[in-house]
């Protein structure tokens, strides 16, 4: 019986060596933070116990095979201990992954300050709150976990938040055998914006252009998102990117860095984990995008999280400005700004799972 | 350092017994008590000095007293001061501040006091100090002579922070001369990883399961809900203290030593008398030797027997932290075996062999509910809940999720809680050499290798969790 633990040991032992001579990396693309790097030997850090805390991180974060064994990790809780959820991700009925949603708790504190932008600004303001994987394809969660209630967190928002509500729920519920969420990242694809923008459209008073007015373009295959980096799982998932492209002539000016480009895009990303950030070049407190044709009317300010980064594209095809601000990064104050620019329109579109953490919202004033 | 982080077990561990195996026997021990050293000052440095002078006073004191042990004045002086620095330190570090809070209650008393930050494992190396000056002033065991084999006692790694409570009378031959073979070091890296195995696939997912249970309303908990957690407390506190005790006693063989055994399946009693006889042996046998028996034990009639019983198990409860609850936890159990002792024990004795599993479990169970949860409102709110006094429903959607979510480890920790794996060695072990049994080991060893495969990538994925017993 024995002889089998010569087996664990020498396991060990190469390990250990494995890790002592494979090349350290700086940066973990799945987790999307810097590793650990090596710690400072000194008396202080030594006495204070931070040399041994640090050290520990560092050989966590190094040790060999750690992407791998993640993903063992998720494969024996799932398939052997037959766990519905792994890293507030749950287990579809069908395989598939869906993020939990919690529910809110600052409603009151988040509806103030919506409110307290709609009253100040002249600007007409609609608000478009967006279901998450988890409310529409409620029936693929596994068995007994919590009942959806986005609909009527929903509903809780709209009577609540003085502002034109756009119904962008029932187009995405209807359209649900469309592919309208990543399989392994919790944004909605560009299938699912171009529909809110359809409902969006009819609402705020301009005719969107049809499907086929846009030329849509597969730009990878290959993206593992922000689910994939808590399950460790389901590589073979990974899912297309679709841009929704016309001819139309941009200029977008990145207000903090100053960059100027003709592209919503940014494809440099999709050489990296994160390829959702190539819309709108990942964050930016203050986005500018003009269009510099004829036909488009007016200004419009955009009030979000990264689930408006896919849909401002079609919007721009109708607007002759429109302000993106990211209110997390962004100084100022939206409301003057939005008034001393005369912005005719201002839209708030937020995912009903993160606008109750959202930390931009509280910076609105 | 917790033995089942990725820097003890593919660090620490390797490295060291490489360095351990290549001396020569008169460098071991001195090896075996840096390394220690090292153990415990990766967590804690200053308190390496704490460690080092209170094995100090305790070899001065175990020589002092062999060397006068003829007169019996300072023999009695001697262990007394030995006595009352261990006692004294134990006392200003973990009961200083709950006795100042607590006078604090009382009108007119008002004293400042910041509690020092508890040094790891104290409760486990004063005790050891104190079980090797007393066995020397009774005459049980010879002083150690040499100063390093002492602290090496003391303060050796495997057991230091966590138990067992290792008497210096059963090891100090092996302290002198001890085997070193290769099958003593397999029979050691087979314990040490049962012991992994427990804590990081059974003891840290139970936690998970307690801990999703725990952040609903206790008021609302469902019965089941609330008797699978009740059920969770007690068994991942065994899961994780046996298992740091198979470690200890596995890394103890790999070295040549041989730790008494600390956990006998307790949650597999028949009685309460029982569980305490299998549950954290090391300590209970401790309070027997040094506490219990010097009382007079049960030689003295039956209320002193019964005073004595109060005593010892309310010093248990004390014993694993300065807190009411503890003191509660110890009493309460001291309730049953007075009981069992003296009422109900014939009865309980007579009862079918189900029906005295039941009997212990749930009284088990019930105990260690106090023993997590420290807020008197909480505690009472959660046992009406157990037994459908908030109106709470018999079961409801949240028992049914975490089931099929945690179902297949509360089963299999509830099955391994009884001794199937003692059954299964045992009959494995009479099996004729053959084909079949070679198959069953080769079955066996894949099953442990894929175990093994995912303990390690559990310690991988999660940030580490430490174990459960170091906050005594």
């Amino acid at each position: 019986m024995n002889k089998f633990y010569i087996l664990p040991s020498v396991i060990v032992v190469i390990l250990l060596a494995a890790f002592i001579v494979s090349p350290k990396k700086e940066f973990s693309e799945n987790e999307n933070r810097n590793l650990e790097p090596f710690p400072e030997v000194s008396v202080e850090s030594l006495l204070s116990g931070d040399l041994a805390e640090n050290l520990g991180t560092y050989i966590e974060d190094h040790f060999p095979f750690r992407d791998s064994f993640m993903e063992l990790n998720g494969v024996f809780s799932v398939y052997v201990l037959g766990q519905k959820e792994v890293n507030g991700i749950y287990i579809g009925k069908d395989g598939s992954f869906l993020e939990k949603y919690n529910k809110p708790e600052t409603m009151d504190d988040t509806v103030d300050k919506l409110n307290n932008l709609a009253e100040k600004t002249n600007s007409k303001v609609y608000c478009a709150l967006v279901p998450t994987a988890a409310e529409i394809y409620s029936e693929k969660l596994p068995n007994f976990a919590e009942t959806p209630t986005q609909y009527e967190e929903m509903e809780e928002y709209y009577s609540r938040i003085k502002a034109d509500n756009i119904d962008v729920y029932s187009p995405l519920y209807e359209n649900k055998e469309e592919n309208l969420y990543y399989n392994l990242d919790h944004h909605w694809t560009t299938k699912a914006a171009y529909i809110a923008y359809r409902e969006i459209a009819a609402e705020m008073g301009f005719e969107p252009f049809d499907e086929s007015y846009f030329d849509i373009e597969q730009v990878t295959d290959d993206f593992k998102g922000t689910i994939y980096s808590k399950v460790n799982m389901g590589a073979d998932k990974a899912d297309t990117i679709e841009l929704y492209k016309t001819d139309t002539d941009y200029t977008v000016t990145y207000t903090d860095t100053e960059e100027v480009s003709d592209s919503f895009y940014n494809l440099d990303y999709l050489d990296m984990k994160d390829k959702y950030s190539l819309f709108l070049n990942n964050l930016h407190p203050l986005t500018e995008i003009k269009n510099n044709s004829k036909e488009a009317r007016g200004s419009l300010a955009v009030i979000k999280d990264s689930f408006a980064n896919c849909l401002a594209p079609f919007l721009a095809e109708h607007y002759k400005t429109i302000y993106v601000f990211d209110t997390r990064y962004y100084r100022g104050s939206v409301c003057d700004f939005i008034n001393e620019n005369n912005i005719e329109n201002t839209l708030i579109l937020y995912n009903l799972n993160t606008i109750d953490t959202d930390l931009g919202i509280n910076a609105i004033y | 350092m917790v033995f089942s982080s990725l820097e003890f077990l593919f660090f620490f561990l390797p490295l060291f017994l490489v360095l351990y195996y290549i001396v020569p026997f008169k460098a071991k021990n001195f090896i075996l008590l840096c390394a220690s050293l090292i153990f415990y000052g990766w967590g804690e440095p200053v308190y390496i000095f704490l460690l080092i002078f209170l094995s100090a006073v305790g070899y001065v004191c175990c020589r002092v007293m062999e060397r006068f042990y003829e007169n019996g004045l300072i023999r009695k002086t001697v262990v007394v001061i030995a006595v009352i620095a261990c006692l004294s330190f134990l006392g200003y570090f973990k009961y200083a501040g709950f006795i100042v809070q607590n006078l604090n209650r009382l009108p007119f008393i008002n004293i400042e006091f910041t509690s020092p930050a508890l040094p790891i494992g104290i409760s486990f190396f004063s005790f050891q100090i104190l079980s090797c000056c007393i066995d020397v002033y009774r005459g049980n065991v010879e002083a150690e002579k040499s100063l390093i084999n002492f602290v090496c006692y003391v303060s050796m790694f495997p057991q230091l922070i966590a138990g067992p409570i290792v008497r210096f009378s059963d090891i100090c031959r092996e302290l002198h001369s001890r085997k070193h073979s290769l099958n003593n070091f397999l029979d050691g890296a087979s314990r040490f990883l049962v012991g992994i195995f427990k804590k990081v696939l059974i003891a840290d997912r139970i936690g998970a399961l307690w801990a999703a249970i725990k952040a609903e309303e206790f008021t609302q908990l469902s019965v089941l809900s609330a008797w699978v957690g009740l059920i969770c407390i007690a068994i991942q506190l065994y899961y994780d203290f046996s298992g740091y005790g198979d470690m200890a006693i596995g890394m103890g063989k790999m070295m040549g030593f041989n730790y008494l055994e600390n956990f006998d399946y307790p949650i597999y009693s028949d009685s309460i008398t029982e569980f305490w006889r299998r549950w954290h042996m090391s300590l209970s046998s401790w309070f027997r030797d040094y506490v219990y028996i010097p009382l007079g034990g049960n030689r003295k009639g039956t209320a002193r027997h019964i005073i004595n019983m109060f005593i010892v198990w309310g010093l248990t409860g004390i014993w694993h932290g300065a807190e009411w609850n503890f003191l509660i936890w110890g009493l309460y159990y001291a309730c049953f075996l007075v009981g069992e002792k003296y009422i109900w024990g014939n009865i309980v004795k007579r009862l079918p062999f189900i029906i005295r599993h039941i009997y212990s479990a749930v009284i088990i169970f019930l105990g260690f509910a106090v023993f997590d949860l420290t807020n008197i409102s909480d505690i009472i709110s959660f046992y009406k809940s157990l037994f459908m006094l908030n109106g709470n429903p018999l079961i409801d959607r949240a028992f049914l999720y975490n089931m099929s979510n945690s179902g297949i480890v509360f089963v299999t920790a509830l099955i391994f809680a009884a001794p199937v794996y003692k059954v299964y060695m045992n009959w494995f072990s009479k099996l004729k050499k053959g084909g079949v049994k070679y198959t069953i080991w080769l079955g066996d060893c894949a099953v442990r290798l894929v175990l093994f495969a995912a303990a390690v990538s559990f310690m991988v994925s999660s940030s580490f969790s430490p174990f459960l017993y170091f906050r005594f």
